[in-house]
C-alpha cells in the first residue's frame, strides 16, 4: 500500500521514536517533535505510538492515497479535506485509491502527523526510522521528504473505525504556557524577567532551537562555563541575552548558561511553537513536575499503553 | 567526592570533577548500571537523565551518590591506542602554516611533529560522533586561539587543533578550529550497525598517509 506526496509542504519528515541514550556521543534525540500528537495520530490506525509516522509543519500538505488505506492525522490540524469534502482530524480517515487528502495550513500550533495504519516503512539503505536531517540520518534519505515521494507502508487489512475520546482531543492556540524547573545555572538570572512577560518565538526557530524574543534579560553574576551536557527543553542565555529554548534536534553539550529547563510533562508542547506563538513561562517544583509528568504519562497509556516522553 | 550538586528539570543531575579520566571512568560505571537514560560526560561535569517514572527525585540522588561514591578504578580506558590515518597534506589542512608557525616546525614537518603526539578524547557532542580531544602532555604545547571568523564548511573528518587541545569534525558542517589535516575513516557511519566510531576516553594517535 502506497501514499504519494502531491504537495510536500515546508517541513515534512519521517519520524518514529527518538534515538534515546547516545547523546554521549553526540547523538540528539531526534524523532518527533510533539511525541503526543504523533502518539495520538497513531492511536487513530491502531498503530503503537511510535510507529513510524510523517511530520508535517506550517505550510498546506496534499497526499494521494494509491490504495485503500487507512490514516490519522492529528496534532495542529483540527480539520482535513478529503477530495474537497471537511472531515474533523480526532477521527480514523479511509482513504480509496485515488482518493486526495489535504492538511490545511495550522491555524494554531505548528505540527502535524499523518500516520498510516501499519506504519510507513523506512525508505532507502537506512536503518534508522527517525530523520535527523544534519547528518542526513533515518527516514526519507536523510531529508526533507520531496514533491513526488512514494511511501510505502505495510498495512494487511483496514483499521477500525476510531475517535479521539473528549479528554484526548488537542487544541493548540498561538499562546502557550510552558511551566520550567531550575537548572544549574538559574541562580544567576533574576528569574522575574523571564516570568513576568510573554515571550515571541522569533523567526530562528527549527527543530534545533527556538529563539524567546521580548525584552533582553540580565544576569546577575555571570562566569566561564565548562561545556556540558544540554537537553531538549533546556533554556540556554546566549550573549545576546535573548534566551534560547533547545529543541528536540538540539546538539548534546554546550557552553551557555542554562537559566531553566522545561518540564518534561510540557517539552512536547516545544514542537507545536512557530515564529510568533506567544510563550509564558510559569515556575513549578521538581516534585510538582515529576507529579504532572507521571498524571499526564498515564492519561495518555490508557489509550495508547507504550507511549513515552522524554 | 560528593555530588550531585545541581538539579536540571526535574529529570536531571548534575556532578562537577576536573579529572576527565575519572570523569570517563564514573560515566562507564553509570552507563553499565542501566538505571539512567543518558549518562554525558562534559568537560569538567557528569549528567544524567533519569526517568521519573521509575525513581523519585529522592531515589534518584541516592542512586547517584551510591554511584558516585564507589572507587572508580582509573586504568589505561579501553585499552589500546586507537592509530587513524588522516592527511596533512595542504588541500586538508587550511591553517597548516599558522600552527606549523606557532608550534615552530615548518609546514611540511607538522605531520611528522603530529604522529609523535598521544591523545584522549575527552568528551563527545557537537555533532554525532565528534570527537573533542586531548593530548597526553597539554602543557608542552602552545596555545592557539580559534578563527576570528568560523567557516561556513569544514569537512567531515577535519582535525581542529588548538594546541594542547584538538578535535576531530565528524560531519562537514560550519567550524570555528583551526584545521591542520584531516582524518579518512568516517567517525559517523549513518548505515553501520555501530554508527559510532569514536567513544570518550578512547586513546588516539594520527598516522600521516
Amino acid at each position: 500500500m502506497t501514499l504519494e506526496v502531491i504537495e510536500p509542504g515546508l517541513l515534512t519528515l519521517v519520524q518514529a521514536a527518538p534515538y534515546r541514550g547516545a547523546r554521549h556521543l553526540g547523538m540528539p534525540l531526534a524523532g518527533a517533535a510533539d511525541p503526543l500528537a504523533m502518539a495520538l495520530a497513531n492511536w487513530l490506525t491502531g498503530n503503537a505510538a511510535e510507529a513510524t509516522a510523517l511530520e508535517t509543519a506550517y505550510a498546506p500538505v496534499v497526499l494521494k492515497a494509491h490504495s485503500d488505506i487507512a490514516v490519522g492525522i492529528y496534532g495542529a490540524a483540527i480539520e482535513v479535506e478529503i477530495n474537497i469534502a471537511a472531515f474533523s482530524a480526532a477521527q480514523t480517515h479511509f482513504l480509496r485509491r485515488g482518493d486526495i487528502v489535504r492538511i490545511p495550513p495550522p491555524v494554531g500550533g505548528c505540527r502535524t502527523y499523518i500516520a498510516v495504519q501499519g506504519g510507513i516503512s523506512p525508505h532507502g539503505v537506512l536503518k534508522a526510522t527517525s530523520t535527523y536531517t544534519p547528518a542526513r540520518l533515518g527516514g526519507y534519505d536523510g531529508t526533507i521528504v520531496p514533491k513526488g515521494a512514494v511511501l510505502e507502508t505495510s498495512a494487511q487489512q483496514l483499521a477500525e473505525q476510531r475517535s479521539l475520546p473528549a479528554g484526548y482531543q488537542l487544541c493548540y492556540g498561538r499562546d502557550f504556557r510552558l511551566r520550567i524547573a531550575p537548572a544549574p545555572e538559574s541562580a544567576w538570572l533574576d528569574m522575574d524577567g523571564l516570568l513576568d512577560e510573554d515571550r515571541v518565538i522569533g523567526r530562528r526557530a527549527d527543530r534545533i532551537g527556538l529563539e524567546l524574543e521580548g525584552t533582553p534579560l540580565k544576569l546577575l553574576h555571570n562566569e566561564h562555563i565548562d561545556s556540558g551536557a544540554v537537553f531538549p527543553g533546556t533554556i540556554q542565555f546566549p550573549p545576546s541575552g535573548i534566551p534560547f529554548l533547545l529543541g528536540p534536534d538540539a546538539q548534546t553539550t554546550g557552553g551557555y548558561p542554562r537559566i531553566a529547563h522545561v518540564i518534561r510533562a510540557d517539552r512536547h508542547l516545544i514542537g507545536q511553537l512557530r515564529p510568533g506563538a506567544r510563550v509564558r513561562f510559569q515556575r513549578v517544583e521538581p516534585a510538582e513536575a515529576q507529579r504532572l509528568y507521571r498524571s499526564k504519562i498515564a492519561l495518555i497509556r490508557q489509550l495508547q499503553p507504550d507511549f513515552r516522553l522524554d | 567526592m560528593s555530588g550531585p550538586e545541581k538539579f536540571i528539570g526535574e529529570d536531571i543531575l548534575v556532578a562537577r570533577c576536573t579529572d576527565s579520566k575519572l570523569l570517563t571512568a564514573k560515566a562507564e560505571y553509570f552507563r553499565q548500571s542501566g538505571l539512567w537514560e543518558e549518562v554525558v560526560q562534559g568537560i569538567a561535569d557528569l549528567t544524567v537523565k533519569y526517568d521519573p517514572l521509575n525513581m523519585s527525585d529522592a531515589e534518584a540522588e541516592a542512586q547517584f551518590h551510591h554511584a558516585w561514591d564507589v572507587p572508580t578504578f582509573v586504568g589505561a580506558p579501553s585499552g589500546e591506542v586507537m592509530v587513524l590515518e588522516a592527511s596533512f597534506g595542504e588541500q586538508d589542512a587550511p591553517d597548516r602554516d599558522v600552527v606549523a608557525d606557532r608550534i615552530g616546525v615548518n609546514a611540511d614537518g607538522l605531520a611528522a611533529w603530529i604522529a609523535q603526539r598521544g591523545y584522549r578524547i575527552s568528551m563527545m557532542g557537537f555533532q554525532p560522533g565528534f570527537a573533542y580531544l586531548e593530548d597526553n602532555e597539554p602543557d608542552q604545547v602552545p596555545t592557539l586561539a580559534r578563527l576570528d571568523t568560523p567557516r561556513q564548511r569544514v569537512a567531515a573528518g577535519s582535525i581542529g587543533f588548538l594546541g594542547g587541545r584538538a578535535c576531530i569534525y565528524a560531519l562537514d558542517g560550519p567550524g570555528g578550529w583551526p584545521i591542520i589535516g584531516r582524518v579518512h575513516e568516517p567517525l559517523f557511519r549513518r548505515d553501520h550497525a555501530e554508527p559510532f566510531l569514536l567513544k570518550p576516553g578512547q586513546m588516539l594517535r594520527f598516522l600521516p598517509t
